[in-house]
């Protein structure tokens, strides 16, 4: 059936060695020119102390004497003062949904996001940007914040390694809350990736709204199981009483060719739904089904869409 | 419709329906699946909801097909029952006719399948009752229904069952059992199924004669009375033979003429012969009557085919048949048979039940009919055929055929050692030659050289073949019988039973003939009533022997068929009697010459055989023969002969196994303008009593608690077909 328990997953579960190498030639690009925290590898509007030559200012009072250019001096007799650019790293935060509707399908959804987790995070990591790690349910239920360079990698990949689906009867997804929790949390501008199936009850475009603007760039990634693309393939027949595996919420069915007609219309009508209120905020949207390959995904698929280069 | 049990259906229904509703809504344990959400599944139901406005309806349809169900189980409880008709008596035989006329098409497909149908309807209804109280019946107090009734109806029929059942017959010519008494009802219709088509002549005497001992039986155990169904169209003949059917019921169902069917339309060739000329043999005269039996004015052509050449059309218009004219109907539904029957509870009560016990043949009016006459010449064989190009309802009729002799006349050969008188006798009589042989060189000859050869195809007149088509034995018996029809005088034949005993002392030594068969062949136009015989002796004959002359002793002249050949044997000798001396004896020599050496066509130039008549075909080889034609014959060849058996349908069976014409291509007509007039008979007369032909339906309750159980299964299959759908989508 399709509520599988994530297995314990292995470092090397989650990303093998040599699929470590080949993340190793990929970084986590932004489509805008974020402010950085940290001196790092990614340039910033700041002008700053990297080695590539930017702009003449006149010298005013204060500035440090060592950028004042002598050689224009002597032939100008004025002070000017060279500007350069400025290098800053990019804060990535890879949020994952970890609520129990995440932990359903062949292959299993849970695992699949954890994995695309953990591959994000490899990527910012190799490449000295700031690493965030938030898990969320109702809120924002866990996180890893602040990791920078190749050393943290362990530790990004036991926390994800650490995450089980939520389970509770009183505990359900609540995306808008979440959102809210977390635009609290990372006040730094950055990256978010937004892993989830966004099988959320409530307004989407409220929780939205908190990751908006142009502080963030999201880009958020819808999984579907397979088993949820096509009911059929889960064995939904006959006369069922449907039993969410989130919030116990029960629908009697009666599955009919004309009943799975209009369940697909719905899945096709709201994943539409869930694009344009991505693109209203400014968010990027994708859809993968994790019948899709892992690898394909984050090599293919996520350069493809600019996430990666 | 009424029921036996309702108060045990009400009660069950009253347990079982609430039962069932109450199982439907606790069978509502759907089957739980764990999902991610229940987000889209829920929109989508009430987008269902929405669009489909009998989704409850729908939705329930299990339980609406499980209600059907056990509804149709408790209407079967409830042994529903419904009016029918149905033999009132425990014994019923259907008999069924299946002659020409039943072979008409006004009713499609013909009229025989119509009959079986209503024969089939009737062996449905007998099941009538078979397990209920006679009390329960409406049909008249103390009368049973049907097959399989409560005992004490006929016993010991025909298969020996207790009581109940019914016997199909059919009848045409003559009468068969299909199957005797039983109450297997798949046995029945097996038989009724199996009743195939002829081209002959309807006689409901020896169907009848079949039903009359169980009739008497009936009467004699004072039970209820056995009903017997005649189906036909009422165009039968009766033999005339007195029959006692006084326990039985008649019932004639009419099939065809009824409403809705079309008027009577047959146009039909009802006498078809050929003669050669006397002087002139070569010239052919062939005659035709054709009838028409329809209800319209006919224009048609009638067209003479020899071996398939057409050679005349002759157009012919014939006027409308007269009106029917019935007889006033008894009242009743049965017709009373006998001086002592008893009269069924229907049966008109002004019947004369003390009338004669005759049978009357059906009363008719002829159509309306012309003669034609075709003249040609032809001094060989052919097969001649006359058809009309009308299109009516019977086929059997629009074709006649013969099959024209050569022109030829006999070679006789006879054996003696000296008579004049004979000699004389048989030249008169008109032979081509006449071959006197005594009895030791007749001995030394081979028999089957004896015979003579086929018909010579040129025509030639008296050149053909060798052999002989007549023997005269004069007062020597052979020692191995003839293959050659012969006349024997004071001696007989090597035939088992046939012997000639002479006079005993104290018999009177001069006898005259007492009696003699006058419309036979042999002594038309004879006059023996001054014939004194001397010591004339007696025949003593085999039961298939033919008496044509009775003396004082006993039997003088005796025909004997053995092995297809015709032996005429007498116990005198011509020479010891006046009668050489009289007219009579050159015209009795000329009757039997003409008669055994030209058979069929001693009075005519064609063959040809009505349906119905069996054939004997001369044939030397042994084994198999057989003969193709409208149907395939297939008969032994014994020493000499093979006889075919009566022929069922109309038209030419040919056979390519070397017979000798004219009995490689054997004609066969129906020619009876009784089976030709296809309008069907309102009134079936028997004895002296018409019964209208609407026979008056006998209520009785059948029980239809099958067809709910049927119902029920059929519906329990649509369920679970809709149960499987929703499980395998």
């Amino acid at each position: 059936m399709t509520a599988l328990n994530s297995q314990p997953d292995t470092q090397d579960t989650l990303l093998s060695p040599a699929f470590m190498r080949q993340l190793d030639r990929l970084d986590v690009m932004s489509r805008k020119m974020l402010r950085g925290k940290l001196q790092g590898e990614r340039r910033s509007k700041k002008k700053g102390q990297s080695v590539e030559f930017a702009d003449y200012r006149s010298y005013v009072v204060g500035d440090d004497l060592r950028f004042i250019d002598w050689n224009l001096y002597a032939r100008l007799d004025k002070l000017f003062l060279r500007l350069f650019m400025e290098e800053e790293d990019l804060s990535v935060s890879v949020v994952l949904d970890v609520t129990k509707s995440m932990d359903f399908g062949e292959p299993n959804k849970f695992l699949y996001a954890k994995r695309v987790a953990a591959a994000l995070g490899y990527i910012g990591l190799s490449h000295y940007n700031r690493v965030n790690l938030y898990t969320f349910a109702d809120t924002v239920t866990d996180m890893a914040q602040s990791m920078r360079g190749r050393r943290p990698i362990p530790q990004m990949l036991r926390f994800l390694q650490g995450q089980q689906p939520v389970d509770g009867e009183n505990v359900s997804g609540n995306l808008a809350s979440a959102c809210k929790r977390l635009s609290l949390l990372q006040r730094q501008p950055g990256v978010i990736v937004l892993l989830s199936d966004f099988f959320d009850k409530g307004d989407l475009a409220e929780a939205l709204r908190y990751l908006g603007g142009e502080k963030h760039d999201v880009y958020a990634i819808q999984l579907l199981a397979p088993q949820e693309v096509d009911p059929m393939k889960g064995n939904i027949v006959g006369d069922l009483r449907l039993r969410d595996i989130e919030d116990g919420d029960i629908a009697e069915v009666s599955v009919s060719p004309a009943l799975i007609k209009k369940y697909k219309a719905n899945l096709q009508a709201y994943c539409q739904h869930v694009r344009e209120q991505c693109l209203r905020r400014g968010a990027a949207y994708m859809i993968s089904e994790t019948s899709v390959p892992f690898d394909a995904l984050v090599l293919k698929y996520l350069r493809q869409r600019g996430l990666l280069g | 419709m009424g029921f036996l049990s309702p108060i045990t259906a009400l009660i069950a229904a009253g347990i079982t329906v609430p039962l069932l509703v109450a199982l439907y809504f606790l069978k509502l344990r759907r089957r739980q699946v764990m999902i991610s959400s229940t987000l889209l599944w829920k929109k989508a139901i009430q987008d269902m909801q929405v669009n489909s406005p009998f989704q409850k309806l729908r939705r329930s349809l299990l339980l609406l097909l499980q209600l059907l169900i056990l509804g149709a189980l408790l209407f079967a409880m409830a042994r529903p029952t419904m009016q029918a008709t149905a033999a009132p008596g425990q014994r019923v035989v259907i008999v069924i006719d299946h002659s020409a006329s039943m072979n008409a098409t006004d009713i499609s497909p013909t009229r025989l399948d119509e009959a079986k149908k209503a024969a089939l309807e009737l062996i449905g209804n007998l099941d009538a009752g078979g397990d209920e109280p006679g009390g329960s019946s409406q049909g008249a107090p103390g009368q049973g229904a049907g097959v399989g009734g409560p005992s004490g109806g006929v016993s010991g029929g025909a298969s020996g069952s207790a009581a109940g059942g019914a016997m199909v017959v059919s009848f045409a010519q003559n009468a068969r059992v299909c199957q005797t008494f039983t109450n297997d009802l798949v046995r029945l219709r097996d038989a009724v199924r199996g009743i195939e088509p002829t081209d002959q002549v309807s006689d409901l005497g020896p169907a009848l004669r079949l039903v009359e001992p169980f009739a008497n039986k009936a009467m004699r155990d004072d039970v209820d009375s056995l009903v017997v169904y005649v189906i036909s169209d009422g165009r039968v003949l009766m033999d005339g033979a007195a029959m006692s059917l006084s326990g039985a019921q008649l019932r004639y169902v009419p099939i065809g003429g009824g409403g809705g069917a079309p008027d009577a339309d047959n146009v039909g060739i009802v006498s078809f012969s050929a003669r050669r000329d006397f002087d002139k043999p070569e010239i052919v005269q062939v005659f035709a009557r054709v009838a028409n039996f329809g209800q319209d004015r006919v224009r048609a052509n009638l067209t003479l085919s020899l071996d398939g050449r057409v050679t005349r059309v002759q157009p012919i218009t014939l006027s409308p048949a007269p009106v029917a004219s019935t007889p006033a109907p008894g009242s009743g539904s049965s017709l009373a048979l006998g001086a002592d029957s008893t009269a069924p509870p229907d049966a008109p009560t002004d019947a004369p039940t003390d009338s004669p016990p005759t049978l009357s043949p059906t009363p008719g009016p002829a159509g309306s009919e012309t003669s034609v006459q075709f003249d040609f010449v032809l001094p060989g064989s052919a097969l001649v055929e006359l058809s009309h190009d009308h299109e009516d309802q019977l086929a059997a009729d629009n074709a006649a055929r013969l099959t024209l002799a050569p022109a030829r006349r006999l070679r006789v050969l006879m054996v003696t050692r000296g008579n004049t008188y004979l000699d004389h006798g048989i030249r008169s009589a008109g032979v081509r030659q006449l071959v006197a042989m005594s009895p030791d060189k007749f001995e030394d000859q081979d028999p089957t050289a004896l015979r003579r050869g086929g018909w010579d195809a040129s025509g030639a007149s008296g050149l053909a073949g060798e052999g002989f088509d007549v023997i005269v034995f004069d007062g020597y018996a052979p020692k191995a019988t003839p293959l050659v029809d012969s006349l024997y005088f004071g001696a007989v034949p090597p035939i088992e039973g046939l012997q000639r005993v002479p006079s005993r002392e104290g018999e009177p030594t001069l006898q005259r003939i007492l009696d003699w068969v006058r419309d036979h062949p042999l002594l038309r136009y004879v006059v023996l009533d001054d014939v004194i015989l001397t010591e004339p002796g007696r025949l003593e004959v085999p039961p298939q022997a033919v008496v044509l002359m009775t003396g004082q002793s006993g039997p003088l002249m005796a025909e004997v068929v053995h092995e297809g050949v015709r032996h005429v044997a007498t116990s005198f000798d011509v020479l010891h009697s006046n009668w050489p001396l009289s007219v009579g004896f050159p015209v009795f020599l000329s009757n039997t010459v003409q008669t055994l050496g030209l058979g069929g066509l001693s009075g005519e130039a064609g063959v040809f055989y009505h349906t119905g008549e069996v054939a004997v075909v001369p044939a030397d080889a042994e084994g198999a023969l057989v003969y193709k034609g409208p149907v395939r014959l297939t008969v032994n060849r014994t020493t000499g002969a093979a006889v075919l058996p009566a022929f069922t349908r109309a038209g030419v069976y040919q056979t390519d196994a070397g017979i000798d014409p004219p009995f490689d291509r054997i004609s066969v007509n129906l020619l009876d303008a009784n089976e030709s007039d296809v309008r069907t008979a309102d009134l079936l007369m028997v004895s002296t009593v018409a019964g209208d032909a609407q026979a008056q339906p006998v209520s009785i309750r059948r029980e239809v608690w099958r067809w709910f159980i049927w119902g029920a299964l059929a519906v329990m299959m649509i369920e679970w077909l809709v149960y499987t759908r929703r499980m395998h989508l």
